[in-house]
Formats: C-alpha cells, structure tokens, sequence
C-alpha cells in the first residue's frame, strides 16, 4: 500500500471514530525530519490524552532530535473504535508526526509507566504488524526496546522485547541510539545493545547484572524549552519544569523513592529561566514545578518568587507536597486561583507511618489541614493508604477518625461551612526494588471488607470517600512482582480482548482471570504472593543503586516500627544509591 | 480591545473539535505575547466566543471568533503574528476590531458550505426533483429520544451545482437549521438514490446587521 493511499484510508477511518484528533499529529513544536536516516517511534502505550503528557517522553524526544541524522515520530495506543477499524481496513499503527507505518522505524521506544498498560503493548505490537515475540521477529522489524520505571522489573514482559533500557535517558541513550545509527544488521544491532551497562536483552539471559543509568548532569543540563503542544483534550494542558529528581524521604512502599535516588535539584535561575521559556513556546496559562516532593526542594521559595515577579497573574501548581504547614503556604502562595489543596499523610496512625517510614505526626498533619483552610482553600483531599503491611482494624479507623477531625477543623476555621473534605484511599501494592518488595499484596476479601467499613463509617456530611478499584489494584499487584512465567498470561489475556486495563470501562478482568486459570494460578494468588528474604527475585539482575541489604534492613526496621532519617539532612544510611559522581547535589 | 478573527481549518485539522480549536486559538495568541481579557466571577474565563462551532471532520474556510485582549495591537500586526503561530491546517484570512455589541454567536443567520459528491448519482435530476418537492424530509435520531422529521427544504436559501459540486447556502431561523448532509442525502433521495459525500466544507458564515459599527 501507498503512503498516499495509507493517508487517504487513515483519514477515512478518522472520520468514523471517536476524538480523532489523538490521532492526527501536526501540534504546535512537533518536530519533523523527512530527510533523516534513522528513525525512532517513541511510544507511549495509552491513549494520546495521557501519553502527551509525559514528561520522560518529551526529554527523549528533544534528545532524538537533536542527533542530526535521526527522527523521534510519536506513537500512542489507538483507542479500541481506532485499533478495531484499523483492524478491519487492513491499516498499520502509524507515526503522528508523518503518518508512516511504525513497522518502518529503526528503533520502537515503548516506555514502561506502569503495569496496567503491558496489554496496550501487546496491542501497539500487534497493530504496528510486529511480531509480539522477539524471538519470532526478523531483519524487517524494529528493535523494540523497553524503558521507564515499570522496565525495573521486565521478566514479565520479556519475551516481547529486544531490549530493556534500565534508567535514565539523558546521557546513556544517546549510546543506544549511536548503536542503532552504526549498525544496519538487526542481530549487530542486539549485539551491540547487549554489551551496554543499562541494557538488558532477554535473549543473552541473565548473564550479568543491569546497571541503573544515572543522570549526573542534571542540575547543570537545561530542561526542554520547546514541548509539543498537546490538543486540548490531554489530561495535562501545562508547562512543566522538573525541579528535582530523586526523594530520599524513604517512605518503604515507593518505588520511585527507591528508583531516582540520588537527589539532583535543578538552581533556581535555571527553573525560572526554563520555566518562562516553555511558557513562552506553548502559550500554556500554567507552569508546574514537579517532582516527588516539590516542597523538599531547596530553591522552592526563591523559584517561586522569581517567577511570580515576571508574572504575577501566572497559575503556578507545585504537585506532590509535603503534609506540613510550610508547603500549605507554599502552595497557596504560588497559586491564588485554586481552591482545592491535596495533603498525602499516606497513613492516619503513627504507628502505621513509622512501619511505611512516613516521618510526620499527626500534629503536623492537624496543623496542616488547619493552615490549608486558613489560606482560603475550600477543598482538601486527604489521600491514604489501606492493606498496608501489617495493617490493623486501629489503622483503617484511624483513618475514618482523621476525616471527621478534618471536618472538625474545617468548621471551626470556617464557620460559614463553606468546604469539604475528601478522603481518598488506594490499595497498596507492593513494588519491586523496595524494602516492601518481598511482602505480598493483602487479600482481596481483606480489602474488601476493609473498604466496607469505611463506607459504613465514614460520615457522608461534608466528607467524599473515594477508594480504589480493587480489580484493578489486584491485577497491578499480579503483574509488578510477576516472573517470565507471566508473559504468557499477559499475551493470553490480550487475545482474549484485555487492553486498556487502567481505564476502568475498558477493564476486562474475564479476561485476565481466564488467562491466569490456564497458567495454573489466578490474579489473587499472584498478587499475594510473599516472597522469601533468601528467594532469587526476578528483578534481581537489575541493580537500582539502592543494595538488597540496604532494602532488607528496611524491611526488617518497618517490622521494628522504627522510621529511618533522610540523608539530606539526618546522615547517610549507607543505601548504596551514592559513589563516584553520583550523589545527592543539593543547589546550596 | 476585542478583535474579530477570521479564520480556516483545513486538511487534517479539521478533525480537531470545537473545544480543541478554541484553545488552540488562545494558546496561539498567547505565544504570540498577548494576554486574553478574563471574565469577571469566580471562575475567570479567556473571553472568546465563536460565532458557531465546527463540526468534527468538516473542513471551514472563513470561522469567526471574536476574542478580547488587553493590548491594542494593530489587526495587520495581530493577524501576521497570530499566522506564524497556529499550527498546521489553521489559517488566518482576517482580523478586525470590533467595538462592543451582541456576541457573533447570537446573530448567525445564513452558512454556507461546499459538498463534493461522488459522481455515482444523476445529481442534475436529483435536483431538479428536489426543487419541485414540497418537502424533503430528514429523520434525526438520538438515543433514548424519538425520532425527529425534519422538512430541511425550509432552511435552503439557494443550492447551486456544478459536476461533482454543491454550493449549499443555508438558514439559521429560530426554528433550527438543516445540516449541509442532510440536504444532500434529501437530494439524493428524491430519485431514490444514496450520496456519497466526499468533502465538507464551511466556505461562509453571514451574520445579522449590527447597529454598532465596525472599527477597522
């Protein structure tokens, strides 16, 4: 088929489906290259609404770019009405950036967000008209290679890859992107990859450790000015600058808290500077300073106060807060239009906040809910944890207690009863390469009846519950620890129709349960599955930075109910995280 | 100061909606260094208003959008720097200042499209028995609601055709309008046959006199 006729059909699909513009490209600062040799489809498997906001993807995408002889084209997992009349057309998964057959590019880059869209890559592969398995795939196929937190664990997904890049992108990808450029041969190509510290290719086996790739240049390096402007309907419509990377707070159940160690902080001038910069290129009417703990960041103030004393009027978000009364004021200091404020205490007794190392009292979260309704916000959502390890009947009601006390305060800080509390409370999963790796999720009845509870307790006078769905949460908590085992499950399932499982009028859990009853197990088994401190995991092979001692000691100190300090400011804990050139690089 | 812009979507853009095209406008205009007036309320809002939405897929080649700003560029200025910043298949024809009056949106009274059809129809007999029709009868349908009989002759104003081509001239009454497709397919059917649309284009949207007048 034609690229003439491939366009003429598409646009006919497009006529019949649902927001077509996800797939059109041609967004303000696309990038496009019709000239260069190599060609690399960056792929977010979700729907464009939520893959364009990805900050990882953009960073990639400007580093592809940059090469003078390669093209970064963008590719999203086409929504269900798309995947089906492509299917029917006979119509490859294409770039948004020249509509070309994926199946053409040099390099497919499928990141790794999380575990609830491995069937949306099964799907991507399928559409793109590349065979699911590595092993089936031939001189035809792109290196399909994997990246992002998820690929921190990639056994279950394994079979589909080439490659797994471990880490960050900027600086080591640029190797594998010189790989794929100096090479033309496919099995050259693996070869080449195979031999890269950050690289994990299946095939070779496990045959020697996986380096973590670790940005060292962070605070030196400028952020991307120039972002593709998504179409309104992205689940974010904001400029963005990441302030600092990496948390060393240690709360045991993060997997990025583990993951992005060491802290890197960005100087405020370069904040300000790039923040202005990406506002000025995107005509967003909003600037976010993210990171995992925005309100930890050293220059949170003097960014702040730059950028407001350029634009005063400007909407300025600071995600991920702190529970404190600083970043309460913080927060509401950078943006007077909100009217909604998000505390994370994560757990409501301090017995369960030492255990999950969540180093705040509940005076400080008191005081904090306190100076959120004296700043003027009429919204506080209060977001919680339940089925955490060793998790009691006080811990749920603790809970239940501190949205009434949230209530309490609220009314007497505004007596006009003019707000409202929202309690909100996932499911906890356990992820790899943290001290909570080895803990099996709790069961699903368990939770249940947990959630129960809280809807029969909970008052429901000025306070909103929201608690998680547990299929889901369960099937999350099947596939973040699954072996190689599990690959097979995940290709079963999606033959059997799964895909999109994060967006819950898509989820098929028929399905999946299905899939893991012809494996022998079933979702729940998996989930709750606990691990021994002696058992090989199988994300072993892969070396975070963070030691496996460092995480078993963890675990054994959340079991004392003992807290550990964070080494910006309590002494090192000796994590593992740190040598060399890698270390914590705080602006002052 | 509030300007009104006259402008095309065209090619792939045509299938960004309404809501998309709007914010695409403003965040044009705000790489282009201006600030949008906000409205008054708890809720502040770009003011911006359309003069009527685009359906998804259909291609226009002269939208109205009146929009207030805090500066006073010159119109030549704003529509050159607002050019260089709308993404491909946006286009600008024109740009005026408008003094305060009714919003475009409440004095739209005739749009006007251009259909290509596929040639596997006698369009000229088709027509013909069209105009001699004391009616043409559209059904609409939307879930959970009953159909609706819709007489669409009553909302064209001229329908001319070359080979290949309408040229559809329609009303906007109080009493609604009729679709540009809906009237081909009640052309089509008058001698019992079924069109095949190609391309959609909205060539033109007239507004009502307004007695303010008009600052260029």
């Amino acid at each position: 088929m034609s690229q003439g006729l491939i366009e003429r059909r598409i646009e006919a699909v497009l006529e019949t489906v649902q927001k077509p513009s996800r797939y059109i490209g041609g967004e303000v600062n696309q990038v496009r290259k019709p000239g260069a040799q190599t060609l690399v489809a960056l792929c977010y498997p979700d729907a464009y609404e939520v893959g364009i906001s990805n900050q990882a993807l953009q960073i990639l995408y400007k580093q592809v770019n940059d090469r003078p002889h390669a093209a970064a084209e963008r590719v999203y997992c086409p929504w269900p009405d798309m995947a089906d009349a492509m299917r029917r057309e006979g119509l490859p998964l294409f770039t948004l950036e020249s509509w070309r057959p994926v199946r053409e590019a040099d390099l497919l880059a499928i990141t790794l967000q999380a575990e609830l869209t491995y069937s949306n890559v099964l799907e991507v592969l399928d559409l793109a008209g590349i065979p699911l398995r590595a092993a089936d795939r031939g001189d035809g196929d792109p290196i399909v290679i994997a990246g992002g937190p998820s690929a921190s664990n990639p056994a279950p997904l394994a079979p589909f890859f080439d490659a797994f890049f471990v880490g960050e992108s900027e600086g080591a990808f640029d190797r594998i992107l010189a790989a794929i450029e100096a090479e033309s041969d496919r099995s050259r190509r693996i070869e080449l990859l195979a031999a890269d510290p950050n690289v994990y290719v299946p095939a070779h086996g496990r045959r020697r450790p996986v380096e973590r790739a670790i940005y060292t240049e962070f605070g030196i390096e400028t952020h991307p000015r120039s972002v593709v402007v998504p179409y309104s309907s992205a689940i974010f419509s904001r400029a963005s600058v990441e302030v600092m990377r990496g948390c060393t707070r240690g709360c045991r159940f993060c997997h990025a808290g583990t993951w992005y160690r060491p802290v890197r902080e960005r100087p405020a001038d370069q904040v300000i500077e790039a923040g202005l910069a990406q506002l000025a290129c995107t005509g967003y009417d909003e600037l976010s300073l993210t990171s995992l703990a925005t309100s930890d960041y050293t220059d949170v103030v003097p960014a702040i106060e730059g950028i407001k004393r350029r634009l005063p009027t400007l909407h300025l978000s600071l995600p991920s807060n702190r529970v404190d009364t600083g970043p309460v004021a913080l927060t509401a200091a950078a943006n007077a239009r909100q009217s909604s404020i998000t505390l994370a205490p994560e757990a409501a007794t301090q017995r369960m906040r030492d255990i999950i190392c969540k180093t705040i009292t509940n005076e400080m979260i008191e005081n904090a809910i306190e100076s959120a309704f004296k700043a003027g916000y009429t919204s506080l959502k209060l977001y919680f944890m339940i089925g955490l390890p060793r998790e009691t009947h006080d811990e749920v009601q603790g809970i239940v207690d501190l949205g009434i006390r949230a209530r309490e305060i609220g009314r007497r800080v505004r007596p006009d009863g003019r707000f409202s509390v929202h309690v909100s409370a996932s499911n906890f999963v356990p992820k790899p390469h943290t001290p909570f790796q080895w803990e099996g999720m709790e069961a699903r009845e368990q939770l249940a009846a947990k959630q129960a509870y809280m809807r029969r307790s909970m008052p429901t006078r000025q306070i909103r519950l929201s608690l998680h769905d547990l299929r889901t949460s369960m099937l999350e908590g099947a596939l973040a620890r699954a072996g190689e085992e599990t690959a097979d499950v995940i290709e079963a399932a999606w033959r059997l129709g799964a895909r999109f499982d994060a967006w819950s009028e898509m989820f098929r859990e028929d399905a999946w349960e299905q899939a893991f009853a012809a494996a022998g197990t079933s979702i729940d088994e998996r989930a709750t599955h606990e691990f021994g401190e002696w058992d090989e995991l199988p994300w072993d092979h892969v070396r975070s930075g963070v030691s496996k001692e460092f995480l078993l000691d963890e675990w054994w100190q959340s079991r004392a109910e003992v807290a550990t300090g964070d080494c910006r400011w309590d002494g090192c804990a000796d994590c593992g995280a740190c040598f060399g050139p890698v270390r914590n690089k705080l602006v002052n | 100061m509030t300007y009104r812009i006259t402008f095309a979507v065209t090619g792939r853009a045509r299938f960004l909606s309404h809501l998309e095209t709007v914010d695409t406008l403003l965040s044009a205009l705000r790489r282009a260094g201006y600030d949008i007036a906000l409205s008054q309320g708890m809720k502040p809002r770009p003011v911006i208003s359309l003069a009527m939405p685009r359906a998804v897929g259909v291609e226009s080649e002269g939208d109205l959008a009146d929009v207030q700003l805090v500066a006073d560029p010159e119109p030549a200025v704003l529509a050159g720097e607002l050019a260089a910043r709308l993404p491909e298949g946006m286009r600008v024809v024109a740009v005026e200042r408008r003094a305060p009056g009714r919003r475009a949106a409440a004095r739209v009274r005739r749009v006007e499209y251009r259909v290509d059809v596929a040639d596997d129809v006698d369009w000229e007999a088709a027509l013909a028995a069209f105009e001699t029709a004391s009616e043409a009868v559209a059904v609409r349908t939307a879930p959970g609601k009953p159909d609706r009989r819709v007489d669409v002759k009553q909302f064209c104003h001229s329908i001319e055709y070359e080979p290949g081509r309408f040229a559809l001239d329609l009303e906007l009454t109080e009493g609604g309008t009729a679709r540009p497709e809906e009237v081909i397919h009640a052309v089509a059917a008058t001698i019992g046959a079924t069109a095949t649309i190609e391309r959609l284009v909205r060539t033109a949207i007239t507004l009502a006199a307004e007695p303010v007048g008009v600052e260029t």
